[in-house]
Parts: C-alpha cells; structure tokens; sequence
C-alpha cells in the first residue's frame, strides 16, 4: 500500500506528486492505483460527447447518431497526449475531414510503448480499424509486460490483438473492411523493439543523425531496403506504392515486421504515420527538424511541420526518450 | 421452416454529395445464396392454388386446352404440396376439392383433381376479386410456409368494378403471392400488372393456346422454388431524412413505397414476397438534410428479415464533398435502373395512348421505349416492342405499325415491368479512396 506520507511518483509518468492528491497533476492519470495494475495508456480516441447536431447521446457503432444519423468521428481530430518521457500528437491535416489514424502510448513501470495505426482511406471507416488496432495493441502489450513477458514477446502479442481488433472492426463491411496499418515501439532501458505492419514508420535519432528503422511493406519500400537502384523498372510499376500488408478482415496472414536495436546511446525515437514520413526528402530531415523539446512538444512541433508542408494527409507522431527512464524517477515496483 | 442463412445484401450508391444537395440513391441488392431443392424438401411447405378462367369466353377448344394445361400441372405436383383448384367465372368456385380447403398432392387426391378439371364447363362472366377471395379463404388457412396462387385469365374484369378489385387486393395483401398471366387474346395487360403488383408475384402473357401448357408449368414450378414464405426489407431512417420511394427493381418493377408498415418511429417493414435462391435489387431514394461543408450523415440502415430474424444488414451513407467531379458521378446502378424505370413508363404510356386512338403520343413513347429497350440490353422487351413500331435505323424516325394485334400491345404492356441487370461491360470501377 502506498503510505500516504512518502514521496510520490506518477504510475504514468513518474513526475513527482502530492500524496494527497488522488491525480497527477502532470498527466492526469490516478496516483493510487495498485502497483499490480496493467499500465498506463492514452489514446487519441474522441472523448464521448453527445451529437453535435441534435444533441442525442447514442450513437451506432459507425458513429452515426441513432437520432438524427450525423456521423460523429470516434478518432480525434487533432490531440497532444503527454507522458513525460513519451509523448504524442495528430492531426487530421488539411485535405482530409477528418482523421483516419489513431494513436496510443503508455507506460509500465519504466518501459514506454507507442503504437501508430493509419486508417486506409480506401476502405471503409478505416479509421475504425486504426483506432480498434492502437487500443487493443498497447492494452495487449502492456498487458503481457505486466505479465512478465519479455518486450519481442509482448510486441508480438500487440501486433496480434491488434490484428484481431482490425478485423473485428469490419464484420459490418464485408465487401470493403476498415483496414489500417501498425507500427508499435516498445522502449526499455537497453532496447528498442519495433514492430510493424503496412507503411508506418519508426527512426531513430541520435547525434544529429536520424534512421529510419523500418521497411514499408511495399514493392517499393522492400527495393529500397535491398538497395535496388533507383532506376530500376520495378520501382515504376503500377502498383509499386501499393501496401502488401495490412491489417483488417480483409487482410493478408499476419507476418509482423520485427526488429529489435541496442542503441549505443541516449536519444529519440520517432513514431508516424506517412502524414509525416512522407514529406521527408531524406531521413536526416527529421534530424534537423527535431530540437531539445520535451517528447509531447517535440510532437506537436513535428505534426505542425507535416501541416506547413501542405497536410495531405492524416499526421500522427509520437516522440520517446530512449532510455525512457527519467533521471530521477524511482520505480514503483514491489517485490512479487 | 427454418430461415435460411446466406443471405447478403450489398449497396451501390453515390454517397458523395455537393453542398445544399438532399437526394440520396441507392440501389440495394439482396441475394439468398442457399441451394435450390427445386422439389422434394420444400414439398411440405407449399401451398399452390390455381384460379382457370371458366367464363363464357373460354368455350370451346380454349377451354379444352386450358384444361389439358391445368391437368398437366397437377399431374407434376410433388407428394405432399397442398394444392387446390378453382373455377373462375361471375364467381370463384371450387373445382377441386369440393370443400373450402387445399388438398394434400398424391396419387389419389391428384387423380381426383384431374377428373374434377375435366368436368369444368365454359360460362358465365368474369369477376375475378371474387376468384381471390376465394383463394384467400383457402390459404389463410393452409398450415405451409409458402402460399401461392396462380389466375389465369383470358378476359378483363368486366363484371365487376376496379374498387371492388382494389379492395380485394388489398385484403388479400400479406397473405398470399399470386402470380397473374393473361391467356388468350382479350385480357388486359395493366389488369395483370395490378394484380401481380398487389400480390408480389409475377406478370405474365401466353397468347397463343400452344404456350398454355409449358407456360402453366414453369409458373407454378417457380413458385415450387420458393422456401420462404415472406420477406421483409426493414429500412431505418434518422429523424430528419424521409424516404421519398422504394422499388423493387429486378426481376420486376414492384412499387414498395405505400406498402409501409410502422415498425417504430424510424423504421419501417416493406414486404418482399416468397423468395427461393435468388437476387432482387430495389431502388431507394431518401431525402436527407441539406448537406453542409463536412457533413457525414447516415441516409439509412436497411435489413433483410425473415419473421423477425434478421439475416442480413448495410447502410445508406451520404457525405460532403467539395469535388464536383465526385458529387455529379451517377453510380452506374443507379443510372441504370432510372432508365429502367423510364422505359416501364414509356410502355405503358405508350399502350395506353395507342388504345385511345392517340397514335402521335403512342408513336414517340414507343420508339423511345424501343431505343430505351435496346441500350439496356432489355431484349426480351425489345422484341415485343418490336411488334408496336419500327425505327427507320438512319433517320431514327419511330412509326406505329398499323398491323399490330392488340394483344401485342398488351403483351407489351405486362413485359414493362420486366427488368435486366446491369450489364458487365457497364460496369465501371468503383474510385475507391485517395491512398
Ligand atoms: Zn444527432
């Protein structure tokens, strides 16, 4: 039990708190929870609010208001969520009514996990699978990190239950499923272990130089990481852009992209959609954009610069510190 | 009878709308996928009533040959169906049983119909509300999943008043499905359109008393085909949207709009009829708010439902755009069964003004339904119409053939409401989204 006397840390964001406060004042999350609690997490999910239009408070589960039928968007429109040492931003862009991605980050003890789905637009309602995906993902991560198992083996059984959360999202569209992407980061204080599916990415940041750490799955994602000239036909094919992985109903068997690294040293991760991937002309762009800022500002000031360049489409960016620790925090663990 | 389950429903429509735009169009498709027992399963869950036409018009070999027709259909009626036989004339007598009641099909109950067929004499007029009424007292009663009638008719009601007719039908509505098929050549066609219409089944002509006998079967094998008795389309609108018509429009043209039974306040049940294994696709026209920069409404949820089991549910979407491109596209399913539609009118516009005596009116309705006709693919329609007017292939100009029987107008008249699908080489691909 906590004793209300003693120095208290945030579960969430191990900011140090007021014993006599019953939230964090940092991030909103509940100081008391039990030690044997399943992680913290936050999503861009639209907080419940009643329709718009008429002011009813039931919708289906398309989001179409069950009294007049206006459509109210399950995902944030634009959102900064803050974990001190993780942060998170996205924005719908300028092209788009509003926003197909999700995003979710959370932290168990002193390990932070960051998921990015991208809602594909030429399915139905993709945000719907994007958001069922982010949720289930980190729930499922930081559920299996809770139960011991190590981060590959609570990544893999993220990218699954989002797998399934996708797919579950389309049994009403049977022709055209919501259909999304995946990339999820889980961050400890020796490693880095990525996981993806579709064309969301991940880079790393460190002295001044920035690398992309995953492959899009795509003819010409997969070219480029085989070093395939750029003047090699293939790369011009009709369908050269098109995802060959995704997930959905509709989607291929699941085959996550894994890949862990053991950076040589501190610095930053960055989490995004193709919002903001795809303005970088190379990947040492983000290297220059990216300044001193705390995670969630560092976020916000990412998905401000994907806007400025013409916000084509949805922009979600999440920002960890690696190591995720912060200097002072103490963990919260207790002896099993 | 158990409800089956393969059942789907898809939906083609434009949902992208312009600013200030109200009208959203759908075209629904339904499809029971289950395996056809053509016979046997379904045998129990049959009831078949067949109305002949026994009025003083049908004297001599007319009668004989629907007779020989009728014996046919008796002699093929699987063991087990409920089947009964009655003679139309001023009224609607049995002929088979004797009593108000359907006869299960065997050996014996089918030998006694064919001589109770055999005994039936030409005579009197025709009123065939009271034929109806007499089907409607035998199936309200029969204990199967299926009913279905079949009137046959060589003659226009005559004997009786349209509101007399009207009122029939509107009793019997619900109850049973009748199919109606002119035979002969001095029925009216828009007579056999209405009751086939009130009733959910089937328009047909036979002409010729050669037909009569392969005719009469492959109607009442049809309806052997059917292992539903009722199905309902049940449409959910939000509060402010209105539906403005649905129509069944393939394989006919079936006005659904006035056949509306409050579910609740938002929902409404359209009946369908008795379905086998097969596809219809209905037109639905809804009313929204005006669309507003952004908007993303819900025009209407639509389910399929047998009793109350719901065995298949889509929905109606509208959204803003602010493309035009996307906004003023016709889905091609849509544009396909307005021209449908068109033609239908052009028909029976044009028949009704060529037996006025209006031959300018029939001439251009006619040769546009013809020209409808062939752009379609509506070949079978196309022919008929064939029959009506010429179109000079270099000038385009349409004239009236003055030879025409005026059976031939009528057999045009009850193919208006026969309708094809869209045909694959109209299909166009769907857009799809921006990524
Ligand atoms: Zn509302």
């Amino acid at each position: 039990m906590t004793n209300p006397t003693a120095p208290l840390h945030c579960p969430v964001c191990a900011e140090a708190a007021d014993p006599s406060h019953r939230i964090c004042e940092a991030c909103g999350a509940d100081l008391h929870t039990p030690p044997s609690h399943r992680g913290h997490w936050l999503s861009s999910a639209a907080p419940p609010t009643p329709c718009t239009d008429c002011g009813h408070p039931e919708f289906d589960p398309h989001g179409y208001c069950r009294q007049c039928g206006a459509r109210q968007t399950r995902t944030s429109d634009r959102v900064e969520l803050d974990m001190a040492t993780i942060g998170a931003a996205t924005d719908y862009g300028k092209r788009h009514h509003y926003n197909q991605d999700a995003l979710a980050i959370g932290r168990h003890h002193g390990t932070t996990v960051a998921v990015v789905c991208d809602g594909v637009s030429s399915s139905t309602f993709g945000e719907l699978a994007a958001l069922a995906a982010a949720e289930a993902g980190i729930a499922e991560t930081l559920d299996a990190l809770t139960n011991g198992h190590d981060t590959g083996n609570a990544a893999h059984r993220g990218v699954t239950a989002a797998a399934h959360a996708a797919a579950q999202a389309g049994t009403a569209h049977p022709d055209n499923p919501p259909s999304c992407t995946f990339v999820s980061a889980v961050v400890d204080t020796d490693h880095i272990q990525l996981t993806w599916v579709g064309d969301s990415r991940a880079y790393w940041i460190q002295d001044g130089h920035a690398t992309c750490l995953t492959v899009d799955d795509s003819t010409i994602g997969r070219l480029a990481a085989m070093n395939v000239p750029a003047d090699d036909e293939r790369y011009h094919s009709p369908y050269a852009a098109a995802l060959l992985a995704w997930l959905g109903a509709d989607a291929p068997p699941l085959e996550p992209n894994m890949r862990a690294i053991a950076p040589t040293g501190p610095g930053t991760l960055v989490v995004c959609s193709d919002g903001l991937s795809g303005y970088f002309d190379t990947d040492d762009r983000l290297a220059t954009l990216i300044g001193t800022a705390p995670p969630v500002k560092a976020a916000a000031e990412l998905t401000e610069w994907a806007r400025e360049q013409g916000g084509r489409d949805n922009i979600s960016v999440i920002v960890a510190q690696f190591p995720p620790e912060p200097a002072t925090a103490p963990t919260q663990e207790t002896p099993a | 009878m158990t409800p089956p389950t393969g059942f789907s429903i898809d939906v083609d429509h434009n949902e992208y709308l312009a600013e200030g735009d109200t009208v959203v169009d759908a075209v629904v498709t339904v499809t029971c996928h289950t395996d056809p027992e053509p016979t046997g399963t379904t045998a129990g869950g049959l009831a078949q009533v067949i109305m002949i036409d026994c009025s003083g018009s049908m004297t001599g070999s007319r009668i004989a040959e629907a007779k020989r027709a009728t014996r046919a259909v008796i002699e093929s009626l699987p063991d087990g169906v409920r089947f009964a036989v009655v003679a139309g004339a001023t009224l609607g007598t049995m002929a088979y049983p004797a009593t108000y009641t359907t006869a299960v099909a065997g050996p014996q109950t089918r030998a006694e119909a064919s001589r109770a067929v055999n005994r039936l004499t030409a005579g009197g007029g025709t009123a065939m509300g009271t034929w109806l009424r007499t089907a409607h007292r035998l199936l309200a009663d029969a204990p199967t999943e299926v009913k279905h009638a079949l009137l046959l008719t060589d003659g226009f009601n005559q004997h009786e008043s349209l509101d007399t007719l009207t009122e029939t039908l509107d009793a019997c509505q619900g109850t049973f499905v009748c199919d109606a098929c002119g035979i002969g050549k001095d029925w009216h066609g828009s007579e056999i359109r209405l009751i086939a219409d009130r009733m959910l089944g089937e328009a047909s002509g036979l002409p010729e008393e050669s037909d009569w006998k392969a005719g009469f079967a492959r109607i009442t094998q049809a309806a052997m085909r059917k292992t539903i008795g009722d199905l309902t389309l049940r449409i959910f609108t939000p509060a402010r949207n209105e539906i403005r018509f649905i129509k069944q429009m393939n394989p006919s043209i079936v006005d659904l709009t006035d056949r509306r039974r409050e579910h609740d306040a938002k929902t409404g049940d359209y009946p369908t009829g008795a379905w086998g294994t097969e596809t219809r696709e209905f037109h639905i026209q809804v009313a929204v708010p005006p669309i507003r920069p952004h908007d993303d409404r819900l025009a209407a949820r639509i389910s399929v439902l047998a009793g109350t089991t719901e065995l298949a549910r889509d929905m109606i979407t509208a959204r803003w755009t602010g493309d035009t491109m996307l906004s003023t596209r016709l889905n091609p399913k849509v544009a396909h069964y307005t021209g449908q539609a068109e033609l239908a009118d052009r028909i029976q516009e044009g028949v009704a003004a060529a037996k006025a005596g209006d031959t300018d009116t029939a001439t251009l309705h006619l040769g546009e339904a013809l020209r409808l006709a062939d752009q379609a693919g509506n070949e079978h329609t196309a022919k008929l119409l064939g029959r009506l007017v010429h179109v000079d292939p270099d000038t385009g100009t349409a004239r009236i053939n003055s030879h025409a029987r005026s059976v031939d107008l009528e057999m045009a008249d009850v193919a208006s409401v026969k309708t094809v699908t869209v045909r694959r080489d109209r299909r166009t691909e769907d857009p799809g989204g921006d990524r």
